[in-house]
C-alpha cells in the first residue's frame, strides 16, 4: 500500500514537492511559501502544531477501490471542514481548562489524550486505530461479563 | 436513484417520513424487531409488537409504494432476564412463518453479559435450526469491538452457520473487516452522532470495496434520520463515484442479501 505524506518541512523552509508513486503530484512542504504564504510570528506556534498534524496525513492508494478524487481535490474540498473540526476540539479544551475543578484523573481524559496523540502518528489507518482507543479489550476466553 | 433501507424502524416513523422516503426513491424497507425505549412487562407486549411489524406496518408502507419486510427477534437490551427471554423466544416461530418475515433479527449483544450471551445462543439456535437468515445488532461505543468479536466467535463455533446469510450490522472502522473476513455481510448504520456518518461509510467502501456491504438508517424513536441512505447516495455522488457502484450498495446488495430468504420477492 502506498502512502503519500504531506510534509511539515514548509515550516522549516525546505522546498518539497512530492511525486506520488501513482504519478500524481502533491504540492506541500515550503511550497506554501512559494505560493506567497508567510505566517506571522504570533501564529508560528499554531502553525507548528498544525504542521505536525498535517505531516501525519496520508492518502492511501492500492486499496480495493480508491477515491475518484485526487488528494489535492480532497484537500481543497475538505480543508475548511477539517480546520473547523480542529478548532472545535481546541475550543472544547479551552472550555475544560476554564471550568471549575479538575478532570485529569478521569480515565476518559486519558482516552482523549491517546486519541489526540494518535492523530500525530504516521502509521496510517487512523480511524480504525482511533476506534480501538475507545474500545474495551476482547478476551477470547471470556464468555460474557457479569450481569447487572 | 431507487434505494432500499434494509434496517429502519418504521414503527417509529410518521407517514410524512414514509411519503418523503418514497419521493426520494425508497422502494423496499427491512424492519427488525427492536427495543421500544423501555422494557416491556409481558410476553403479550411482544406478541402485539410482532403483529404490528407483520400486519400494520406493511400496510402503512404499501400506501406509499414501499414494500415492507420484517425480522423477528428479541433485542439485546431485553435479553438480560433469561427466563422471560425464553418465553418471548417461544413466540417467534409462529411469526417467522409469516409471509413478509426475512429471518431472525435484530439480535445480538448490548453490554456483553453472560445472560445476554445465553439468550443470544438460544436465538441463534432457533434461527439455525429453522434455516433462517440472521441480522445482528452489535453493541454501541466501547462495547462494540468486544461484542462483535463475541458474536463472530459464537457464529464460527456453530457448523450450521452459513456466513453469507448473516448480516453483522452497525459495523464501524474497527469491526467491518472482522465481519467481512468471516464471510458475513457488513451493515453500516448512518446515525447523526454515534455509529457512522455518510462520509465515513463512503471511506469504508473505498477501503474495502462494495461487496457484501449494506448501508441503512436504522431510523428509530431516537435521534436518527430516515433519509440517511439518500444522504449517503449524495455523498458518494459528490465524491465522483459511478452511479452503478452506488446502486450496487443501496439497491443491488440489499436485494442480493434479502433474496436469500424464501419470503423475499421483487415486485
Amino acid at each position: 500500500m502506498n502512502r503519500f505524506f504531506l510534509s511539515s518541512s514548509w515550516l522549516s523552509g525546505e522546498a518539497e514537492i512530492a511525486t506520488t508513486p501513482a504519478g500524481g503530484s502533491l504540492i506541500f512542504g515550503s511550497d506554501f511559501r512559494k505560493l506567497g504564504y508567510r505566517p506571522r510570528p504570533s501564529m508560528r506556534r499554531f502553525h507548528a502544531s498544525l504542521g505536525r498534524f498535517l505531516a501525519t496525513i496520508s492518502i492511501l492508494s492500492g486499496a480495493p477501490m480508491s477515491s475518484p478524487l485526487s488528494a489535492q481535490e480532497i484537500l481543497d474540498r475538505e480543508f475548511l471542514t477539517f480546520r473547523a473540526k480542529l478548532i472545535e476540539l481546541a475550543a472544547t479544551l479551552d472550555r475544560l481548562d476554564r471550568a471549575e475543578g479538575a478532570v485529569d484523573d478521569d480515565p476518559r481524559c486519558d482516552q482523549l489524550r491517546r486519541g489526540l496523540e494518535l492523530l500525530t502518528s504516521r502509521d496510517g489507518n487512523w480511524a480504525e486505530q482511533m476506534q480501538m482507543v475507545f474500545s474495551l479489550p476482547f478476551d477470547s476466553e471470556q464468555k460474557g461479563g457479569a450481569s447487572s | 436513484m431507487r434505494f432500499i433501507d434494509p434496517h429502519i424502524h418504521i414503527a417509529s416513523r410518521t407517514t410524512d417520513d414514509l411519503a418523503t422516503m418514497a419521493r426520494m426513491g425508497c422502494v423496499i424497507v427491512g424492519e427488525p424487531a427492536f427495543w421500544m425505549g423501555y422494557d416491556r412487562t409481558g410476553v403479550n407486549s411482544f406478541h402485539d409488537y410482532f403483529r404490528q411489524l407483520t400486519e400494520w406496518e406493511p400496510k402503512r408502507c404499501a400506501n406509499y409504494g414501499i414494500s415492507h419486510y420484517a425480522w423477528m427477534g428479541l433485542n439485546a437490551k431485553e435479553a438480560e432476564n433469561v427466563g422471560f427471554a425464553r418465553e418471548v423466544i417461544a413466540e417467534l416461530p409462529a411469526f417467522l412463518d409469516r409471509a413478509t418475515v426475512l429471518g431472525v433479527g435484530e439480535i445480538g449483544l448490548h453490554k456483553c453479559t453472560k445472560n445476554e450471551l445465553t439468550t443470544l445462543e438460544a436465538l441463534v439456535d432457533l434461527a439455525l435450526s429453522r434455516g433462517e437468515q440472521m441480522l445482528f445488532h452489535t453493541p454501541h461505543l466501547e462495547d462494540k469491538y468486544k461484542g462483535t468479536r463475541m458474536i463472530l466467535d459464537l457464529l464460527a463455533g456453530d457448523s450450521r452457520t452459513d456466513p453469507s446469510r448473516v448480516c453483522i450490522d452497525h459495523c464501524e472502522e474497527h469491526t467491518i473487516r472482522l465481519a467481512l473476513e468471516a464471510g458475513h455481510w457488513a451493515g453500516m448504520t448512518l446515525y447523526p452522532t454515534t455509529k457512522v456518518t455518510p462520509d465515513r461509510a463512503a471511506n469504508m467502501i473505498e477501503l474495502y470495496g462494495p461487496d457484501r456491504i449494506l448501508v441503512n438508517s436504522s431510523a428509530d424513536w431516537g435521534p436518527s434520520n430516515p433519509f440517511a441512505v439518500p444522504d449517503f447516495i449524495f455523498t458518494m455522488q459528490r465524491r465522483g463515484h459511478d452511479p452503478e457502484l452506488i446502486q450496487q450498495v443501496v439497491y443491488d446488495n440489499p436485494v442480493k442479501f434479502m433474496q436469500q430468504s424464501k419470503n423475499f420477492t421483487l415486485a
